[in-house]
Protein backbone atom coordinates (compact mmCIF):
# COMPACT_ATOMS: atom_id res chain seq x y z
CA UNK A 1 0.00 0.00 0.00
CA UNK A 2 0.88 3.50 -0.48
CA UNK A 3 0.08 7.37 -0.49
CA UNK A 4 -1.53 8.13 -3.55
CA UNK A 5 -2.20 11.56 -3.06
CA UNK A 6 -3.84 14.01 -0.68
CA UNK A 7 -7.26 15.55 -0.65
CA UNK A 8 -9.15 18.55 0.73
CA UNK A 9 -11.76 17.59 2.91
CA UNK A 10 -12.15 21.08 4.64
CA UNK A 11 -10.40 23.93 2.55
CA UNK A 12 -7.34 24.98 4.30
CA UNK A 13 -7.54 22.59 7.70
CA UNK A 14 -8.17 19.28 7.05
CA UNK A 15 -6.77 16.90 4.42
CA UNK A 16 -7.13 13.49 3.56
CA UNK A 17 -4.51 10.69 2.30
CA UNK A 18 -6.26 8.62 -0.78
CA UNK A 19 -3.91 4.95 -0.92
CA UNK A 20 -3.43 2.73 -3.79
CA UNK A 21 -5.83 0.26 -2.54
CA UNK A 22 -9.05 2.33 -2.70
CA UNK A 23 -10.57 5.03 -5.43
CA UNK A 24 -11.69 7.55 -2.06
CA UNK A 25 -10.40 8.83 0.11
CA UNK A 26 -9.97 7.60 3.25
CA UNK A 27 -12.49 10.30 5.63
CA UNK A 28 -15.11 9.99 3.29
CA UNK A 29 -14.58 6.06 3.52
CA UNK A 30 -14.66 5.50 6.91
CA UNK A 31 -17.68 7.47 6.94
CA UNK A 32 -19.92 5.53 4.07
CA UNK A 33 -18.56 2.46 6.14
CA UNK A 34 -20.07 3.75 9.50
CA UNK A 35 -23.46 4.79 7.47
CA UNK A 36 -23.31 1.01 5.99
CA UNK A 37 -25.72 -1.36 7.67
CA UNK A 38 -24.17 -4.32 6.11
CA UNK A 39 -20.82 -3.19 6.67
CA UNK A 40 -21.27 -3.02 10.14
CA UNK A 41 -23.40 -5.83 10.97
CA UNK A 42 -20.59 -7.84 9.64
CA UNK A 43 -17.93 -5.87 11.50
CA UNK A 44 -19.96 -6.51 14.77
CA UNK A 45 -20.77 -10.15 14.38
CA UNK A 46 -17.20 -10.62 13.83
CA UNK A 47 -15.73 -8.93 16.75
CA UNK A 48 -18.81 -10.31 18.97
CA UNK A 49 -16.18 -11.40 21.83
CA UNK A 50 -15.30 -7.76 21.97
CA UNK A 51 -18.61 -6.27 21.82
CA UNK A 52 -19.55 -8.65 24.84
CA UNK A 53 -16.45 -8.11 27.16
CA UNK A 54 -15.97 -5.99 30.18
CA UNK A 55 -15.99 -2.38 29.09
CA UNK A 56 -19.09 -2.32 26.93
CA UNK A 57 -21.23 -4.33 29.06
CA UNK A 58 -23.86 -6.37 27.09
CA UNK A 59 -24.45 -4.38 23.38
CA UNK A 60 -26.38 -6.51 21.06
CA UNK A 61 -25.04 -6.03 17.43
CA UNK A 62 -28.34 -4.52 16.35
CA UNK A 63 -27.72 -1.48 18.82
CA UNK A 64 -24.05 -1.30 18.03
CA UNK A 65 -25.36 -0.84 14.36
CA UNK A 66 -28.03 1.92 15.50
CA UNK A 67 -24.91 3.56 17.81
CA UNK A 68 -21.98 3.60 15.44
CA UNK A 69 -24.27 5.43 12.90
CA UNK A 70 -25.15 8.35 15.55
CA UNK A 71 -21.79 8.60 16.49
CA UNK A 72 -20.27 9.07 13.18
CA UNK A 73 -23.06 11.54 12.20
CA UNK A 74 -22.03 13.54 15.53
CA UNK A 75 -18.44 13.24 15.02
CA UNK A 76 -18.79 14.39 11.15
CA UNK A 77 -20.31 17.36 12.43
CA UNK A 78 -18.44 18.35 15.25
CA UNK A 79 -14.94 17.91 12.80
CA UNK A 80 -16.98 20.46 10.17
CA UNK A 81 -17.94 22.86 13.06
CA UNK A 82 -14.42 22.95 14.84
CA UNK A 83 -12.38 23.19 11.40
CA UNK A 84 -14.43 26.05 10.52
CA UNK A 85 -14.55 27.86 14.24
CA UNK A 86 -10.44 27.03 14.33
CA UNK A 87 -9.70 29.33 11.19
CA UNK A 88 -10.93 32.12 13.26
CA UNK A 89 -10.09 31.41 17.04
CA UNK A 90 -6.55 29.03 17.53
CA UNK A 91 -7.77 27.98 20.81
CA UNK A 92 -10.88 26.21 18.95
CA UNK A 93 -8.57 24.61 16.44
CA UNK A 94 -8.81 21.10 15.06
CA UNK A 95 -6.27 20.64 17.75
CA UNK A 96 -8.76 20.54 20.55
CA UNK A 97 -10.42 17.31 18.70
CA UNK A 98 -7.32 15.44 17.43
CA UNK A 99 -4.94 14.35 20.82
CA UNK A 100 -1.55 12.48 20.25
CA UNK A 101 -2.30 8.89 19.42
CA UNK A 102 -0.52 7.60 23.06
CA UNK A 103 -2.10 8.51 25.93
CA UNK A 104 0.81 9.09 27.99
CA UNK A 105 2.12 11.30 25.22
CA UNK A 106 1.91 15.40 26.62
CA UNK A 107 4.08 17.26 24.09
CA UNK A 108 3.55 18.05 20.48
CA UNK A 109 5.99 17.05 17.90
CA UNK A 110 6.66 17.13 14.37
CA UNK A 111 4.29 15.07 12.25
CA UNK A 112 2.62 14.00 15.44
CA UNK A 113 0.34 10.99 15.06
CA UNK A 114 -3.14 11.44 16.34
CA UNK A 115 -6.46 10.49 16.88
CA UNK A 116 -10.04 11.97 17.39
CA UNK A 117 -12.94 10.31 19.03
CA UNK A 118 -16.52 10.33 19.44
CA UNK A 119 -18.07 12.63 21.05
CA UNK A 120 -19.65 10.16 23.77
CA UNK A 121 -17.55 9.03 26.71
CA UNK A 122 -17.23 5.22 25.91
CA UNK A 123 -17.11 6.08 22.06
CA UNK A 124 -15.40 3.34 20.01
CA UNK A 125 -15.17 5.31 16.66
CA UNK A 126 -10.96 6.64 15.90
CA UNK A 127 -10.37 8.84 13.75
CA UNK A 128 -6.31 8.90 12.93
CA UNK A 129 -4.54 11.73 11.36
CA UNK A 130 -0.99 13.33 11.14
CA UNK A 131 -0.61 16.80 12.82
CA UNK A 132 0.69 19.31 10.36
CA UNK A 133 0.06 22.87 12.20
CA UNK A 134 -2.57 23.75 15.61
CA UNK A 135 -5.74 23.60 12.59
CA UNK A 136 -4.33 21.55 10.09
CA UNK A 137 -4.51 17.41 10.11
CA UNK A 138 -4.02 14.80 7.32
CA UNK A 139 -6.62 12.23 7.75
CA UNK A 140 -4.83 8.88 7.84
CA UNK A 141 -8.22 6.55 8.50
CA UNK A 142 -10.38 5.27 10.96
CA UNK A 143 -11.76 2.54 13.14
CA UNK A 144 -13.96 1.18 15.50
CA UNK A 145 -12.00 0.46 18.77
CA UNK A 146 -12.97 -2.56 21.06
CA UNK A 147 -9.93 -3.36 21.95
CA UNK A 148 -7.64 -1.78 24.82
CA UNK A 149 -5.05 -1.30 22.96
CA UNK A 150 -4.31 -1.08 18.60
CA UNK A 151 -2.02 -3.56 18.96
CA UNK A 152 -4.68 -6.54 19.95
CA UNK A 153 -6.93 -5.97 16.69
CA UNK A 154 -5.92 -6.78 13.12
CA UNK A 155 -7.53 -3.64 11.43
CA UNK A 156 -6.17 -1.58 13.81
CA UNK A 157 -2.71 -2.48 13.32
CA UNK A 158 -3.40 -1.50 9.66
CA UNK A 159 -4.42 1.54 10.72
CA UNK A 160 -0.98 2.10 12.60
CA UNK A 161 0.81 1.00 9.40
CA UNK A 162 -1.18 3.61 7.77
CA UNK A 163 -0.32 6.22 10.33
CA UNK A 164 3.35 5.57 10.14
CA UNK A 165 3.44 5.14 5.66
CA UNK A 166 1.31 9.15 6.01
CA UNK A 167 4.12 9.98 8.51
CA UNK A 168 6.72 9.30 5.84
CA UNK A 169 5.07 10.65 2.64
CA UNK A 170 4.30 14.16 4.49
CA UNK A 171 8.24 14.03 5.09
CA UNK A 172 9.43 13.34 1.90
CA UNK A 173 6.90 15.33 0.07
CA UNK A 174 8.02 18.81 3.03
CA UNK A 175 4.60 19.46 3.97
CA UNK A 176 5.40 20.75 7.40
CA UNK A 177 4.31 24.60 9.02
CA UNK A 178 7.51 26.41 9.97
CA UNK A 179 5.33 29.15 11.76
CA UNK A 180 4.36 25.79 13.90
CA UNK A 181 8.21 25.72 15.36
CA UNK A 182 6.86 27.68 18.05
CA UNK A 183 4.75 24.89 19.22
CA UNK A 184 7.04 21.96 19.17
CA UNK A 185 8.66 20.79 22.06
CA UNK A 186 11.98 17.96 20.46
CA UNK B 1 12.71 20.28 3.17
CA UNK B 2 11.02 22.78 5.42
CA UNK B 3 8.52 25.26 3.21
CA UNK B 4 7.78 28.72 4.59
CA UNK B 5 4.71 28.73 2.93
CA UNK B 6 2.77 25.95 3.50
CA UNK B 7 -0.19 27.08 1.30
CA UNK B 8 1.63 27.47 -1.53
CA UNK B 9 3.44 24.07 -0.80
CA UNK B 10 -0.42 22.76 -0.64
CA UNK B 11 -1.34 23.88 -4.22
CA UNK B 12 1.54 21.79 -5.02
CA UNK B 13 1.10 18.44 -3.82
CA UNK B 14 -2.59 18.67 -3.19
CA UNK B 15 -5.64 18.60 -6.18
CA UNK B 16 -7.78 21.27 -6.98
CA UNK B 17 -10.85 19.22 -6.32
CA UNK B 18 -12.39 19.05 -2.68
CA UNK B 19 -13.11 15.15 -1.47
CA UNK B 20 -17.00 13.93 -2.03
CA UNK B 21 -17.32 13.70 1.32
CA UNK B 22 -18.93 17.05 2.26
CA UNK B 23 -21.79 16.24 -0.38
CA UNK B 24 -22.00 12.76 1.24
CA UNK B 25 -22.40 14.28 4.65
CA UNK B 26 -25.22 17.20 3.69
CA UNK B 27 -26.89 14.01 1.46
CA UNK B 28 -27.48 11.87 4.80
CA UNK B 29 -28.36 15.14 6.44
CA UNK B 30 -30.99 15.87 4.19
CA UNK B 31 -32.48 12.34 3.92
CA UNK B 32 -32.16 11.26 7.92
CA UNK B 33 -35.08 11.00 8.64
CA UNK B 34 -36.31 8.40 5.55
CA UNK B 35 -32.31 7.00 5.87
CA UNK B 36 -33.47 5.95 9.62
CA UNK B 37 -36.01 3.76 8.50
CA UNK B 38 -34.26 2.09 5.50
CA UNK B 39 -31.14 1.49 8.01
CA UNK B 40 -34.01 -0.42 10.40
CA UNK B 41 -35.60 -2.53 7.52
CA UNK B 42 -31.98 -2.94 6.20
CA UNK B 43 -30.73 -4.94 9.48
CA UNK B 44 -34.17 -6.56 9.99
CA UNK B 45 -33.56 -7.66 5.65
CA UNK B 46 -29.64 -8.87 6.52
CA UNK B 47 -31.14 -11.29 10.00
CA UNK B 48 -33.44 -12.69 7.72
CA UNK B 49 -31.53 -13.80 4.96
CA UNK B 50 -29.38 -15.40 7.41
CA UNK B 51 -31.76 -17.24 9.17
CA UNK B 52 -33.10 -18.98 5.54
CA UNK B 53 -30.13 -19.38 4.75
CA UNK B 54 -30.11 -17.13 1.80
CA UNK B 55 -27.45 -15.14 -0.42
CA UNK B 56 -28.68 -11.71 -1.80
CA UNK B 57 -28.29 -13.28 -5.05
CA UNK B 58 -30.88 -15.57 -3.89
CA UNK B 59 -33.08 -12.54 -2.64
CA UNK B 60 -32.53 -10.87 -5.91
CA UNK B 61 -33.79 -13.76 -7.98
CA UNK B 62 -36.72 -14.50 -5.93
CA UNK B 63 -37.73 -10.67 -7.06
CA UNK B 64 -36.34 -10.62 -9.91
CA UNK B 65 -34.41 -7.52 -9.41
CA UNK B 66 -30.40 -7.00 -10.27
CA UNK B 67 -28.00 -7.74 -7.17
CA UNK B 68 -27.08 -4.10 -6.80
CA UNK B 69 -30.51 -3.02 -5.87
CA UNK B 70 -30.41 -5.37 -3.22
CA UNK B 71 -26.56 -4.41 -2.18
CA UNK B 72 -28.35 -1.26 -1.84
CA UNK B 73 -31.56 -2.26 0.09
CA UNK B 74 -29.14 -3.70 2.51
CA UNK B 75 -26.77 -0.99 3.15
CA UNK B 76 -29.91 0.97 4.08
CA UNK B 77 -29.13 3.41 1.74
CA UNK B 78 -32.41 3.13 -0.52
CA UNK B 79 -35.66 5.10 -0.03
CA UNK B 80 -37.94 1.86 -0.61
CA UNK B 81 -41.23 2.02 -2.30
CA UNK B 82 -44.33 0.34 -1.01
CA UNK B 83 -44.00 -1.85 -3.88
CA UNK B 84 -40.27 -2.98 -2.94
CA UNK B 85 -41.14 -3.33 0.64
CA UNK B 86 -44.23 -5.87 -0.16
CA UNK B 87 -41.75 -7.65 -2.68
CA UNK B 88 -39.28 -8.27 0.28
CA UNK B 89 -42.23 -9.06 2.88
CA UNK B 90 -42.89 -12.13 0.26
CA UNK B 91 -39.69 -13.11 -0.55
CA UNK B 92 -38.68 -13.30 2.92
CA UNK B 93 -41.39 -14.15 4.43
CA UNK B 94 -41.65 -11.58 7.28
CA UNK B 95 -43.47 -8.18 8.09
CA UNK B 96 -40.65 -5.28 7.55
CA UNK B 97 -43.50 -2.24 8.48
CA UNK B 98 -46.88 -3.09 10.18
CA UNK B 99 -49.24 -0.28 9.30
CA UNK B 100 -51.99 -0.70 11.93
CA UNK B 101 -56.24 -0.47 10.33
CA UNK B 102 -56.81 1.92 13.59
CA UNK B 103 -54.61 4.29 12.83
CA UNK B 104 -56.63 4.76 9.12
CA UNK B 105 -59.77 5.51 11.68
CA UNK B 106 -58.35 7.50 13.70
CA UNK B 107 -56.76 10.04 10.77
CA UNK B 108 -60.46 9.88 9.34
CA UNK B 109 -61.37 11.14 12.98
CA UNK B 110 -59.07 13.66 13.19
CA UNK B 111 -59.84 15.12 9.96
CA UNK B 112 -62.78 14.87 10.43
CA UNK B 113 -62.32 17.11 13.73
CA UNK B 114 -60.38 19.65 11.29
CA UNK B 115 -62.62 20.18 9.06
CA UNK B 116 -65.93 20.46 11.28
CA UNK B 117 -63.38 23.26 13.00
CA UNK B 118 -62.22 24.43 9.85
CA UNK B 119 -66.30 24.53 9.11
CA UNK B 120 -66.69 26.41 12.58
CA UNK B 121 -64.36 29.25 11.62
CA UNK B 122 -65.61 29.65 8.28
CA UNK B 123 -69.59 30.38 9.95
CA UNK B 124 -67.76 32.66 12.52
CA UNK B 125 -66.10 34.63 9.84
CA UNK B 126 -69.34 34.67 7.30
CA UNK B 127 -71.59 36.16 10.43
CA UNK B 128 -68.82 38.55 11.55
CA UNK B 129 -67.13 39.58 8.13
CA UNK B 130 -67.78 40.42 4.62
CA UNK B 131 -67.00 36.71 3.80
CA UNK B 132 -68.66 35.15 0.87
CA UNK B 133 -68.01 31.49 -0.53
CA UNK B 134 -68.84 30.09 -3.30
CA UNK B 135 -68.27 26.39 -3.05
CA UNK B 136 -69.15 25.33 -6.93
CA UNK B 137 -66.55 27.34 -7.88
CA UNK B 138 -64.16 27.66 -5.32
CA UNK B 139 -64.09 30.96 -4.72
CA UNK B 140 -64.22 33.06 -1.71
CA UNK B 141 -64.76 36.90 -1.65
CA UNK B 142 -63.65 39.10 1.55
CA UNK B 143 -64.97 42.58 0.72
CA UNK B 144 -64.24 43.32 -3.10
CA UNK B 145 -61.10 40.88 -3.07
CA UNK B 146 -62.05 37.85 -4.99
CA UNK B 147 -59.27 34.06 -3.59
CA UNK B 148 -60.01 30.83 -6.38
CA UNK B 149 -58.63 27.43 -4.02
Amino acid sequence: MKVTTLIKIIEECLLSVVYDDKEIDEFRYIMECWNDVEYLRSFYIEQKSHLNGAFYGNISVSEAVRITIEEAKELEEYIKRTAKKGKLDISYSLQSIFKPLNNNEYTINLHQKTKARGINKKSWLRVYAIRIAPNMFVITGGGIKLTKTMNESEHLKRELHKLELTKSYLKEVGLLDENDYQFLEF
Amino acid sequence: MAVNDIEGKLKQIVPKESSKWIEDAEWRSENEVWLKKSQTIAFKILERIDELNFTQKILADIMKVSPQHISKIVKGKENLTLETISKLEKALDIKLINIENNNTTHINIQQSINISIQQSVINIYKEKSNIQLNASKNEIFIGPIKLIA
